[in-house]
């Protein structure tokens, strides 16, 4: 039922993409193509049918991919903020979803949140992420040579966005 | 592909994110006569592992283990097709072949030479996860980008940015906290 308008939303926003974010000696490596967009579409069939109970859940998951593939190719805060500026647009005009840039902003989704768990889900606040996160440090440091982190934000962040990558 | 500056973490995230996903983490080690045929040895070994075993792996390489450009050069080859070419000398080609027959039959791949070797390289691109860790800093990176395309074109990028105040007060307590 919403496919047509994300999909829009989704071309116009990697055009947008091309035409505003250049590559430039400084940021040679902003280069998309058409393999990006259908990054979009492989990290959003991660999530099984059921476990997209409604709107909200359907559209938070898009631009937490969107972000994946798009945003964090950006390399400074200007560059994210523009593009967040982007997505904001897109959401207003397509979804009619008149979000607040920090709701969704820092969403994310996995499947680490259980242990063995498979489903790709969305996440739980970060701070409750910690505990889980430990734990994981721990069984690594049973068998590797072992790691002192200390988890915040942006680690747990970098860390759910290597961890998306591997699982597709 | 992750880039930022030395110690920021993008190995040690890519290490743990690996053992989440259980996977398998590989990555070279350098010594003073590594030169390409003990990586391209270190390839093989990766790949056969990674098709001949079926075990999922996380490749972790970073620019500090380039130590001639033609690795790049492979990288990109594996990231862009799945294979290297010339990489697996005839007889060990054949040798592929023969462990790898049963199980591409099983997934009614065929059994010509060539059919069984497509499975292997399709094994491959599935359990094979490649990790590259940068640095933006100086020409070197700009350039790697500008002659192997695949590094860009076939990763899915993650730019780390310095430390927040907030990570390095957090890890500050934790130090004195102990």
């Amino acid at each position: 039922m919403f496919a047509e308008p994300i999909v829009k939303c989704s071309v116009e926003l990697y055009q947008k993409t091309i035409n505003d974010f250049l590559p430039t000696p400084a940021k040679c490596h902003y280069t998309f193509n058409l393999r990006d967009l259908s990054k979009v579409v492989q990290g959003m069939l991660m999530m099984k049918l059921p476990d997209i109970s409604d709107k909200d859940v359907l559209v938070n998951l898009w631009i937490h991919e969107t972000f994946r593939v798009f945003r964090d190719r950006l390399i400074n805060s200007d560059d994210r903020d523009k593009y967040s500026t982007m997505a904001q647009e897109g959401l207003e005009r397509y979804l009619d979803m008149g979000w607040e840039l920090k709701d969704y902003k820092n969403v994310l989704f996995g499947s680490y949140e259980v242990v063995g768990g498979e489903q790709y889900l969305k996440l739980s606040e970060v701070n409750a992420l910690i505990p889980r996160l430990d734990q994981y440090l721990e069984l690594y440091n049973a068998d590797n040579a072992p790691m002192n982190l200390v988890f915040f934000d942006d680690c747990i962040q970098h860390l759910s966005r290597v961890a998306r990558v591997l699982g597709q | 592909m992750l880039v930022g500056v030395g110690g920021s973490g993008r190995r040690s995230m890519a290490r743990l994110a690996a053992a989440m996903k259980e996977m398998k983490t590989f990555s070279i080690e350098i010594t003073k006569s590594y030169k390409e045929k003990e990586f391209h040895e270190d390839i093989r070994g990766l790949l056969r592992r990674s098709a001949i075993d079926d075990e999922p792996q996380v490749f972790l390489f970073s620019d500090t283990q380039i130590v001639k450009e033609s690795f790049l050069e492979d990288i990109n080859n594996l990231l862009n097709s799945g294979e290297i070419p010339n990489l697996f000398p005839a007889d060990e080609k054949i040798a592929i072949c023969d462990e790898m027959s049963k199980k591409a039959q099983e997934a009614e791949q065929g059994d010509s030479r060539d059919q069984i070797y497509n499975f292997f390289v399709q094994k491959c691109r599935e359990n094979l996860h490649i990790c590259l860790a940068f640095s933006p800093v100086g020409d070197q990176f700009r350039n790697r980008c500008r002659q192997f395309p695949s590094i860009i074109n076939c990763c899915t990028m993650d730019w780390y940015n310095p430390w927040p105040a907030e990570a390095l007060y957090s890890v500050a307590h934790r130090q004195y906290a102990a």
